[in-house]
């Protein structure tokens, strides 16, 4: 008999526009859009069906949305309404399984594996879980079960906005060949135009590329691409909520330090360590953490929420150095040092996996760095504030 | 949410009198004895033999009006597809059933493509051709190969609101995974029975002699429920017609889902 497809991925399509019209039906039949309507250069975070239809979509600058749908709705996004939405789709989905990924933006990644015999097929499982969704918070995920989250992933984009579909094991493969590669993860933009140039439109096509082909294509990260087209994912469901989840690195001075160019370079050494996690796992971060031992054994933390989503080593170091100011409130000599990224985000675009959208100079600058360091080690390139520490 | 109506896939089987039927029960009976258990009902004969208005006529009144008719499409727009007449074919199909679409008994029109229907471009062609011709008519399709169930064949089944059939089969390789994706403003269920061991290579009586267990039918409870909240009309046809076990498993769901004959 052949195993169980276990991985589940629930999506709600457009999920701050879904979360708009749970709360008020009325909207259900309204072209209207979720976006911070008084900012400048604003654009649009979510679409409801009724405004995709007019040729609407998420990234659009509002302005533009409002030339083309006369008196628009636009609505303030619900932050609050967001998190508690996410909240209970984990606690009922909690009730069938421990192994629950908990992503921003209405995605809910499952771990079903040995569960069948209390809750039945994983399928039928899946389906009940996103059946009580809908019953309690008026929310209607589209569903896959798959062998694992790529592939569950692609299917809820394929049948979105809303269905079930189940993949057996063993034809994840087959099943994504012939979708429209555009649905791979990790595609944005930017390799869509290199995909529209080369003719490649199915996600089968892709798979069926030799390594020199996929190489000479899409360069370094050519390989990355094929294999992900094939279906290949070995990445588990990462229990916990996303902006649960925390990166962390610890750092044992030989001797304790009292010198604040010291303490500051071996903080810039670990940010650059952590930052580079944090890019590799396509997130953000909402708030800097610094723990502090002291010679004498005395600990002091201090964590700051940040006004925007941080990426960059440049300005996470930035951030932590003002944390580090907070937390180091004794003149005692420090023994060593955590530093914690915490309230991680998916960013709020959709991250090109495999073809870096047109950055500012400071992401271009970043994404180099971080490729030097992946191809060569920590030590090739680094922040000269970070060279006391090594 | 939506109108459920559950049916069988045929009502018109000898082997039926009796586990089905009284015995002694004549043919010209059966529709009507058929229409006091269901109020629908998927006529399969018209894939063998191009229907005729008379036919559809005789059976609006053998069923006393009570019977929604969903009905397949001739094979000669399906599996023998000649490109030089099939435009005849379809008019000829659309006229017979034109009859029970003007007395607001036609459920669907359903085209069933078998495995040998690839997803390549001469097939995508005339796959939209045909949709286009039929485009009048209430349209469910069925795939039974594979290579269809991808985002460009639902977005364009969207676009002309044509349903895709969800259907329930026994889980081999090479068969439809799995999917209930809305594409048109009706859904189509079929249940074909789950015989891993004579599906390929085997007649239809034996593909199709299957008994589906109640926990088998509770779990498409839960599908249809979530299929509901996004229709107007649902029809739910079994096609495992072999000794009547599609009577009783059509008997069974409508208790599971609390309905009687009328709902």
């Amino acid at each position: 008999m052949m195993p169980q497809s276990s991985i589940v991925h629930l999506n709600i399509t457009d999920f701050a526009a879904a979360i708009a019209i749970a709360k008020d039906r009325s909207l259900a039949d309204v072209p209207f859009v979720v976006a911070k309507a008084g900012a400048a250069r604003a654009i649009v975070l979510a679409v409801s069906n009724k405004a995709r239809e007019e040729g609407i979509y998420s990234g659009l600058p509002l302005t533009h949305a409002q030339r083309m749908v006369k008196n628009l709705k636009v609505l303030s996004p619900d932050p609050r309404a967001y998190t508690i939405a996410h909240r209970s789709m984990e606690e009922i989905a909690s009730t069938y399984t421990p192994t629950i990924q908990n992503d921003s933006g209405g995605h809910l990644y499952l771990d079903l594996a040995g569960t069948s015999s209390l809750f039945g097929p994983h399928i039928d499982c899946a389906i009940h879980i996103r059946n009580e969704i809908n019953r309690r918070i008026g929310l209607t995920p589209s569903v896959a079960v798959a062998a694992n989250k790529l592939v569950a992933k692609i299917a809820t984009r394929a049948i979105r906005p809303a269905g079930i579909v189940g993949i057996r094991s063993g034809e994840e493969a087959d099943f994504i060949a012939p979708q429209d590669a555009l649905l791979l993860p990790g595609v944005g933009p930017a390799m869509a135009k290199i995909l529209s140039v080369t003719g490649l439109r199915e996600i089968g096509e892709l798979a069926a590329l030799q390594d020199h082909e996929a190489l000479a294509l899409f360069g370094k990260k050519g390989l990355v691409l094929r294999d992900s087209a094939k279906g290949i994912d070995c990445s588990k469901v990462s229990a916990g909520n996303l902006s649960q989840r925390k990166i962390r690195r610890t750092v044992d001075f030989s001797e304790p330090l009292l010198d604040q160019t010291a303490i500051q370079a071996a903080l810039a050494t670990t940010i650059e360590d952590v930052g580079l996690e944090m890019r590799q796992s396509k997130l953000e971060a909402g708030s800097v953490g610094i723990n502090i031992l002291y010679a004498d054994g005395v600990q002091t933390a201090c964590q700051e929420k940040c006004f925007r989503p941080l990426q960059f080593d440049t300005e996470l170091v930035e951030a932590a150095c003002n944390v580090l100011c907070r937390a180091a409130t004794r003149r005692v000599r420090i023994r060593g040092l955590a530093v914690t990224l915490a309230d991680l985000d998916a960013p709020s675009r959709q991250a090109d996996l495999f073809t870096p959208e047109k950055l500012e100079r400071i992401g271009r600058l970043q994404v180099a760095v971080d490729r030097s360091r992946l191809q060569f080690g920590p030590e090739a390139i680094t922040l000269a504030c970070s060279l006391f520490h090594a | 949410m939506a109108t459920i109506l559950i049916g069988t896939s045929g009502y018109s089987y000898t082997e039926w009198v009796g586990p089905v039927y009284p015995p002694g029960t004549s043919q010209g009976e059966y529709l009507n004895l058929y229409a006091q258990m269901f109020s629908t009902v998927e006529l399969n004969f018209s894939y063998y033999r191009m229907p005729t208005a008379d036919q559809m006529t005789r059976l609006l009144d053998q069923s006393g009006t009570q019977v929604m008719f969903s009905i397949k499409a001739n094979e000669s727009l399906t599996h023998t597809i000649d490109p030089d007449t099939w435009k005849q074919q379809a008019n000829a199909f659309m006229s017979a059933v034109e009859v029970l679409a003007g007395h607001d008994k036609l459920g669907a029109v359903l085209l069933q493509f078998p495995y040998s229907f690839h997803y390549d471009p001469d097939r995508r062609r005339y796959l939209d051709a045909v949709l286009r011709h039929m485009g009048s008519l209430p349209l469910a399709i069925e795939f039974r190969n594979a290579q269809w169930y991808n985002n460009r064949t639902f977005q364009a089944l969207r676009e002309r609101n044509v349903a895709l059939a969800s259907i329930d089969l026994p889980a081999l390789k090479g068969l439809p995974p799995v999917v209930d994706a809305k594409t048109a403003d009706i859904a189509y269920i079929r249940l074909h029975g789950r015989n891993e061991e004579t599906w390929w290579g085997s007649d239809a009586a034996a593909r199709y002699d299957y008994l589906y267990s109640k926990h088998e039918l509770e779990t498409w409870v839960e599908r249809i429920r979530a299929i509901a909240q996004q229709v107007t009309m649902i029809f739910i046809y079994f096609n495992n017609h072999r000794r009547g076990q599609a009577v009783a498993n059509a008997k069974t769901l409508l208790q599971l889902l609390g309905k009687d004959r009328d709902s």
